[in-house]
Order: structure tokens, then sequence, then C-alpha cells
């Protein structure tokens, strides 16, 4: 798959409650993120297990010589990997631990769009219901007459948490 | 021309009288070197004026003593005739004013 | 000023700084003379030299403060003062303070904020104190120098009471416009010249000779009583490029004025004349010590020794003549500047980013030239692939000298190291050695600068905690002063760092109940002796039984711990109870590129560091005692605990007919492994990636690199598994027993 966008090649919104999202489809559901944080979106492939990681942790690949870790987001948020197909794409995501910027990829079932999202449109996530935890949720958002979850990505990717993976590693060795 | 030749210089008496009438410093001693060179030949005895050097420094000096030097090793006499009150000063701070044999004693 | 000039002056003060912080703990250890001379020599050259560097940039602070510093050192030089402790203390106490003065000047500060104020001018204060004291010793020791006859004090003094200065100008001097006349003017302003002969010997013949070259030179005697050596140094200054300096002081031993016409250029016999006529020496002095430099010259031929220009140190060491010999040092120091420069020459100072981005270019240079490589291979053509050869030998021939750039002793790392044992241990009131061993030891910088504070703590806490009281050994039946040794080697791959005391050991008992107290391990659980000792590397845990002033400032053991395993490295700690402690560490040599053993463990590729494997080997039933499930083999009559890694990476054991097991050993800190992989796949020149932070506690796996093919690999970390294979195999099987 072609890179779709980047926040640098869409155009900026000119309403200032307006934020943009990339949306996404996991497990039949249509997930969005903001788009601030994306660099890029590749094709899944090649990607390197690592051992003794919790399954939520795809492995690593080598982006242009930097060996970026992937994150099963489906396995992330309901506990089971999704069945890859040629759509399955992975979106390199930048977050910030300790002032250091981290590269971070996650695998998606597919990429839908770049979607205009009013604040107003954004309704706190319901306390229950969900599926996933409600701490990766920053919101909900109704894009033709669907309901789109917004992540929250600095907690989806929470360093500290995806860090436990030694521990868990321990046990299974 | 800094190195003159001055009257009573004669091939024939072997006598060469010369004398520098600028300054004796390092901008101008290479000239000089040059010039005095060009005489060294020719001639038995050496007098040098140095009445109208209004500057020297130790390049002057140093020349003064490669001067006669040279000449001594060439079985040649060597006299300075004259000094100004710089080089007269400047010899005395380097405690050789005795090694050229200024006035009309010789 | 730029700031780029501001930035190599601070980075040159700093280095000068270092050096004087070495001098003074040197100086500090010696209660020899000789040394104790040279010392104050190295450091005055030191100080006058910042002095002279912040002089040229306008750094009036600096200038007035290491004048003071260097005034006072002068005086030790001539004798007018003796070097004791608190000399030493005050000189230490004055470093620090240059330094916090280069790095406000390096900060653009131009007024002293009130603290650095303060400690100036204390400092100030303290050393002017001395500068007092000394002139006070001068009056009474020299007195009136008037006396024509030679010192009762000095006895083997020279009977002039005049300065000697002896002057040699190189040939760039004029060129340069340093005239001599000058400096003899400026001379005679600070003194009376009582004597001048000029040296013309110099001078070529008229065919030879150069007008603008300076091939002068002069044997000066100044009468002047009341200036020090170091103002008449500073005349020269400028010239020491230009001219050999000589300054003698009044009175100066005979020994003095050997050394310096063993250095003139002139015979000894010329030099001996000239000083007689000068009034230097007396006769008998100049037969003295023509003499002497006559049967050592002697000595020197007959001994069929190269030099036949006696060695005037050895003069000075042979008679023990040392007390009050002045240290020519205007000429050493001359030659030290022109070593400095050679040196320079030979050195460049380039900055560390620089290095980085070149080492990894040189990474992407080893990643490209592999996919070149895999690509070549496949295409098949000879000549192709012979050239490819030649450029991949070229690739590791850039990779090692890249990497060497970066690779620096750790010896002046552990210098830093003598200055805390000396001042923590006096605020203790113990008696401790510093010892140091394999300060050659090489590493790679970026180590250097992570290990720094890690070892600062253990020495520390060896200092404090570990070192006994003198009473309390003496009670012990132990030397009163303790012993903290501090050792660095290289060990298959790694560097090892070791840092021993021979004070009270560590109490397993102590431990053990402060950890239970801690609720770090419940009690009644059974822990082997090398689980209570790491237990101190757990956080939250202090052993101390007084809080000194030292400890406890938050940073435990646990921070040590934390700081060497993010550098891959590992904490041992042995100890025997009133016999002392041994903290080990171990990390890898270096962080950017290693040479690497590839191996397939199911689909993935494996880097094992080539320098840990030790042998490979088929995992055949004739290595297998009979179970097919034991975890040892029995590797001609030695067990060799080993893992599959499948089962440890959680990857298929593959079993189909024609695969075959192989078993890689390793071996790390003396101990030996076995890892069965499914596929050995040979040398791999491993440009090390950092995993980052999500897999910062996966211990097992310490980085990855990226293969010619682009896939990625992870690199084992063997001393981990290592560990981890020998605590798995000790479950099974007692250590003790033989295989049968």
């Amino acid at each position: 798959m072609q890179n779709i966008g980047t926040s640098a090649e869409v155009e900026q919104s000119s309403s200032e409650a307006s934020e943009q999202y990339l949306t996404f489809m996991l497990g039949g559901k249509d997930y969005g993120l903001e788009i601030l944080n994306i660099k890029e979106i590749i094709e899944y492939g090649d990607v390197t297990e690592m051992p003794m990681t919790p399954d939520f942790i795809s492995g690593v690949i080598n982006l242009r010589g930097s060996v970026v870790p992937v994150i099963d987001l489906s396995n992330r948020f309901i506990g089971h990997s999704v069945e890859r197909t040629k759509r399955t794409s992975i979106i390199i995501l930048e977050v910030t631990n300790d002032d250091l910027k981290i590269e971070i990829g996650v695998t998606v079932d597919m990429v839908i769009e770049v979607l205009d999202i009013q604040a107003s449109e954004i309704e706190p996530a319901p306390s229950l219901g969900n599926h996933i935890q409600t701490d990766f949720i920053n919101g909900m958002a109704k894009v033709d007459g669907k309901f789109l979850i917004l992540l929250d990505i600095e907690n989806v990717l929470s360093i500290d948490e995806l860090s436990m993976v030694g521990s868990i590693g321990d046990n299974t060795g | 021309m800094a190195l003159r030749r001055e009257r009573g210089s004669s091939k024939t008496k072997g006598l060469c009288k010369l004398a520098i009438d600028e300054d004796m410093t390092i901008y101008a001693i290479k000239e000089l070197t040059d010039a005095l060179t060009d005489e060294l030949d020719g001639y038995d005895r050496f007098e040098l004026s140095l009445a109208k050097v209004e500057e020297v420094d130790s390049a002057g000096i140093q020349l003064l003593l490669a001067l006669s030097t040279e000449l001594e090793k060439r079985n040649k006499q060597f006299k300075v005739t004259e000094v100004s009150g710089a080089v007269s000063k400047l010899l005395a701070t380097y405690n050789i004013s005795d090694r050229f044999d200024t006035g009309a004693a010789a | 000023m730029s700031d780029e000039n501001l930035q190599i002056f601070a980075e040159e003060a700093e280095d000068l700084l270092a050096v004087a912080e070495q001098a003074l703990l040197h100086l500090d250890d010696l209660d020899n003379p000789a040394e104790t001379e040279d010392g104050v020599g190295d450091l005055f050259r030191t100080f006058h030299t910042i002095k002279g560097a912040a002089g040229l940039f306008g750094l009036d602070p600096i200038v007035n403060f290491t004048h003071i510093v260097e005034s006072v050192l002068g005086n030790i030089r001539e004798g007018t003062l003796a070097m004791d402790q608190n000399l030493v203390s005050l000189f230490l106490l004055s470093r620090d303070h240059l330094e916090n003065l280069v790095g406000a000047a390096l900060a653009g500060v131009e007024q002293l904020d009130d603290d650095l104020e303060k400690v100036d001018s204390d400092l100030v204060g303290k050393l002017n104190d001395y500068l007092g004291k000394s002139a006070a010793q001068e009056q009474e020791s020299n007195g009136p120098a008037t006396s024509s006859e030679a010192d009762p004090d000095a006895p083997e003094g020279v009977a002039s009471t005049n300065w000697h200065v002896s002057l040699r100008y190189g040939p760039n001097a004029l060129q340069n416009g340093m005239d001599p006349a000058s400096f003899i003017g400026y001379l005679n302003t600070l003194g009376e010249i009582e004597h001048l002969t000029l040296i013309d010997d110099a001078i070529p013949p008229w065919t030879e000779f150069d007008p603008e070259n300076c091939y002068l030179g002069f044997e000066i005697e100044v009468n002047a009583p009341d200036t020090t050596k170091e103002a008449l140094e500073e005349v020269f200054e400028f010239v020491m490029d230009d001219c050999k300096v000589a300054i003698l002081p009044p009175h100066s031993h005979i020994e003095a004025y050997k050394k310096m016409i063993a250095e003139l250029p002139e015979t000894d016999m010329r030099i001996g004349d000239i000083l007689l006529a000068c009034g230097a020496l007396t006769d008998r002095e100049k037969d003295d010590v023509l003499n002497a430099q006559d049967r050592l010259a002697d000595e020197a031929i007959a001994g069929g020794e190269d030099e036949s220009v006696p060695q005037l140190g050895s003069i000075a060491v042979g008679k023990q003549v040392v007390q009050q010999e002045v240290v020519d040092a205007a000429i050493k120091k001359q030659s030290d500047l022109k070593s400095q420069r050679e040196n320079a020459m030979q050195t460049v100072r380039v900055n560390s980013r620089k290095l980085e981005s070149l080492v990894n270019l040189v990474g992407e240079l080893v990643i490209g030239s592999a996919n070149a490589e895999l690509n070549a291979r496949r295409l098949a053509d000879a000549n192709l692939n012979e050239a490819m050869e030649n450029l991949l030998r070229l690739v590791e021939e850039v990779r090692d000298t890249t990497l060497g750039l970066r690779m620096v002793q750790i010896g002046e790392t552990f210098s830093r190291f003598k200055r805390v044992v000396r001042e923590v241990s006096r605020d203790l009131g113990k008696d401790i050695d510093l010892r140091i061993s394999g300060a050659e030891t090489e590493l790679d910088k970026t180590l250097v600068e992570k290990i720094g504070d890690p070892l600062m703590h253990l020495v520390r806490n060896a200092i404090d905690h570990g070192i006994e009281s003198p009473q309390v050994r003496r009670d012990a039946g132990k030397p009163a002063t303790g012993t903290v040794f501090l050792e660095a080697f290289h060990d298959s791959g790694s560097i090892v760092i070791r840092i021993r005391d021979d004070g009270g050991g560590l109490s397993k008992d102590k431990i053990l109940n402060k950890a239970i107290e801690k609720g770090l391990v419940q009690a009644g659980q059974q822990l082997t002796e090398q689980e209570i000792y790491r237990l101190i590397l757990e956080a939250g845990f202090s052993t101390a039984d007084s809080v000194s002033n030292l400890s406890g400032r938050g940073v435990g053991m646990d921070v040590v711990r934390r700081n060497i395993e993010t550098l891959r490295g590992q904490v041992e700690i042995a100890s025997e109870e009133g016999k002392g402690s041994t903290v080990t560490i171990r990390l890898p040599l270096t962080l950017a590129i290693i040479d690497g053993f590839q191996v397939r463990v199911g689909d993935t590729q494996y880097i094992i560091p080539l320098d840990m494997v030790d042998e490979c080997l088929e995992l055949n039933d004739a290595l297998r005692s009979g179970d097919s499930d034991a975890n040892y083999v029995n590797l001609r009559g030695e067990i060799l605990p080993f893992m599959r890694l499948s089962d440890m990476f959680d990857a298929e054991r593959e079993t189909h007919d024609k695969h075959r097991d192989h078993i890689v050993v390793v071996k790390c800190a003396g101990k030996r492994a076995g890892f069965v992989v499914d596929e050995l796949l040979g040398e791999h020149q491993t440009v090390i990636r950092p995993l980052g932070k999500v897999f910062q506690n996966l211990r097992e796996i310490s980085g990855s690199t990226i293969l010619g093919s682009g896939e990625v690999a992870m690199i084992i970390d063997i001393p981990e598994m290592v560990n981890k294979v020998i605590a798995s195999g000790q479950l099974d099987f007692s250590p003790s027993g033989a295989v049968h």
C-alpha cells in the first residue's frame, strides 16, 4: 500500500476546533488516530518475531535502517490477533517518553481515510459497553452514521506497559 | 642606497671606505648585507662609518659582528670609524663597544 | 572572542586542570624531594599555561587568580616555602575554583556571582598568607644579599649573589619582532645588569650568514635581590618559542649550573670561561662544574653509552643533591611546549558528535556491503565476487579503525578516584591506599562516560562501608592502612572492572535481616550466598549502621546496578566477612559494532558475540548421556549445561529427518554453557542497533542488527543467558556431581 498521507501532505483545516484523524479498521470496528503522531503507513511484512515477548508484540521491522517495534493492536485491545490480509498495514507512530521520541509501529486491518472531525462532534467515551480498555479511548465520534473510536495513543503505546515484556518473558522461559 | 662608498677608497691602496647612512634594522638588513657582499672582494682594509645610522637593532649589530668575524678570517682589516649615538648605545648594552675600534685611535 | 575559541580554551583548561589534579595527588603520595620538585614544577607550568591562555582571552578573574597560585608555587619551587599537606589541599581547592571560573567564563559570565566571589577571596586570602610567610622566610634565610661569601645555609650553592640569565635566541626571533635588545632593556628595569656577555659563536661564515636570522646568545648577571624567578621568567614569556632561556637564582646549586651548561650549545670550557668572566662562578666553582661534566662524559663514553653528553638528571640523582637544586624550568617549559606542539600535530581534537556520525556511517557501510555481497553472490560472477571480497576486507578494516578511534583508556577515569579516596578517607579518619591496575585497558568512550558515576559510587562505598577505621583494623590484626584496588582487564569480548577492598566484608546475616525487615525476602527463605549479596543491589537497601555524609544520598546500589544494566553489563558481588569485598562489573567492549556468529532458531536469526563462542559441535548421541531430555552433555568429560534456544525463545522444535541439532559452546566469566540451535550460519559483522525502550526489560536479548538481506536479527545476551542456563541446570542435578 502506498503512503496514504502524512500530516504534512494533508491540508490543514481552517476551523480551529477541528482535527484531522486517520481512520482505520480493526476487527470489524472503525478507529481514528490523530494524524499529528503519524509518521507513515507501510505494508505489513518482514516482521521479525521477538522471543519472550507478550503476544501483542508482533516483533520488529527494519525501517530504513532503524529497528522499530511493531505492536499488534487487535491483540492489545481484544486479546487475540486478527488474520492478516493483503490490506493489513503498519502505521508508524511517534510517541514521546522521557523527552525521547520513539517510533513504534501498530498493525491495523485496513487503513480507510483521513477525516476532519470537529471537536463538537466528539463525545466522551462511555464508561461501559466497550470491548477495549477505557483509558485507551479519547472519545467517540459519529461519522456518516457510524461510530468511530478515537484512540489515546499515549496510553495505548505506554512504554511503561509495553516494556513489561521482560517479566512476562521470564515466566514463559 | 643604504651603503655608500666614500671618497678615499682606492683599489690600489686596497682601502675601502664605506658608510651606512640609513637604518640598520631587520627591515633593511638583507639589502645591506647584499651590498656589503659586493664590496668585500678586492680590498685589504675596510673602514666603515656608522655616524649617520639613526636606528639600529640587534640585526644590525649581528651584521657588524658577522662582518668583522668574516674579515678577520680573510686576514683583512676592519675598522668602524664613527658610530652614531644609537649604535654606540646598543654596542654598550651588548658590552661589545671595545670590539669595534671606533674613533681616531687607530 | 569567538565562542569556538572560548570552547577550545575551556577544553584545554579542563585538560590542564586534570593534569594539575593528578600532579597534586601525586605530590600527596611522595616524601621524595626530587619527585616533589618535579611535581611542583609541573604544577607551576600547568597553572602558568592556563594563565597565559586566559590572558590571551582577557579572562581577568582567571588570570588574577592563577597568578597568585602561581606565585605560591613559584616560592615553593625556589625553596623559600615548603610543600605540605595543607598546601596540597589549598591547591586542590584552588584547582576546583579555577574549574568553576573556567565554567563561568564559558557561560559568558563577566561578573562573578557572590558565591564564586567569596570562594575567590577566601582562597586568595589563604594563598596570600603563604606568600607573606614565604617572604618572611626568605628575608630570614637570605638576609640582605650583599655578601659575596658562600651562603652558609646553602653549602653547595655558588657564591654569586646575582641572578644568572642564559639566553640563546632561535633563528626566527628577529623576524618575529623579538629583538634581544628589548628584553635586555626590560630586564634592566627589574634589576641591575651587572655583566653581560654576548655570544656570537653561532654566527655562520658570511656565505651562509642570513642577516634576518638571529644567531645571538647572552649570559647575563642580574643583581635583583627583590625579584622572583617568576617575574624574571615573565620577561621572557613571549619569546619562549624563539629563545632558550635559563634563569638561575642567586646562590643556585652548582648542579643547576652543570645542568644549564650541559644544555647550552657551546663547549663546556667556553661557557665556563664566560661564567667566570661574568662573575657567575668563581674559579673553584668553575673547575668543580667542568670536572663533573668531564668526568661524567668520560664515564658515559667508557660505559659505551650512545650519548656523550651527560644526562644532568642522572648527575643530580647520582649525587643525591636535589634539595637545593633549582630546576631549570624555563628550558623544561620550552621543551615541554615543543613536545606539546609536536603532540598537537599528531593529535586532532574532533567533536565527538562527528565521530559518532562517522561510526554510524560505518555501520551503514557494513550493512550495505553485506547486502551487496548477498546480491553479488547470487549473480555468481567470479570477478564481481572477487572484487566484493576485497571490498569487504577494506570495509572491515575501516570498521576496526573507526571503532578504534572511540577506544580510550580507562586510566583517566580511574585516576579521578585518587582524589575521592584521598578526601573521603581523610574526612572519615581512615587511612586508605588506592591501587590501580590495568589503567591502560581500552574501552568505548561512550561507555567510559557512563561508567564514571557508578564506579564513583562503588569506590565511595568501599571507602565508606568497606574499609574499617584504623583502630578496628589494628584490633583485627590487619594493617592500619586499608587498600582499595581498582582493576580493569579484557575478558572474551567484555571489559571487566573490579573494585576490591580489604575491609570488613559483607555480613550475610545483616543483609538478610535487613532484607527481611524491608520485606525484600521472606523469613526462612533459603538463599544462596550470591543471592544474598545481590540483595544489596535491590532498591531501597542500605547496610551501613551509621549513615555518613557520604553515602545515604539517596543513590543506592540499585541505581548502580540499573546504570550498568542499561549498558548491557552485569554486576557481581563477592565477599568474605572480615577480609573484604569485591564488586565485579562486566561490560561489553563496545556499543557499536562487533564480530558476531550468526545462527538460526526457527524462523529467526540470532547473533552470538564471536568473542564468546568457544566451539560449535553437532549435538549427537555420543554427547548426550543417554537421557535425551537431560539438559547437560558430557563434553570431553566436562559437564556442559545447555539449553535449546527453540524452547527458550518459544520457537517450534525442528524434528524432520534431515535436521541436525547444533550446539554452540560459549564461555563468559569463566563459565561455559551450550545453546542448541537449528543452523550455524557463520560469522557476521554485526552493527548493533539498540532495541529501544520497549524492550528495555528483555534481558536475554542485548540488541538487534540488520542483516545483508534487510532482515532483523537479535543479538543474544550471552552473560545473561549463561547464568540462566546454569541456574536452570542446578535445579536438575547436583552441581558437584560427575557425569557417568
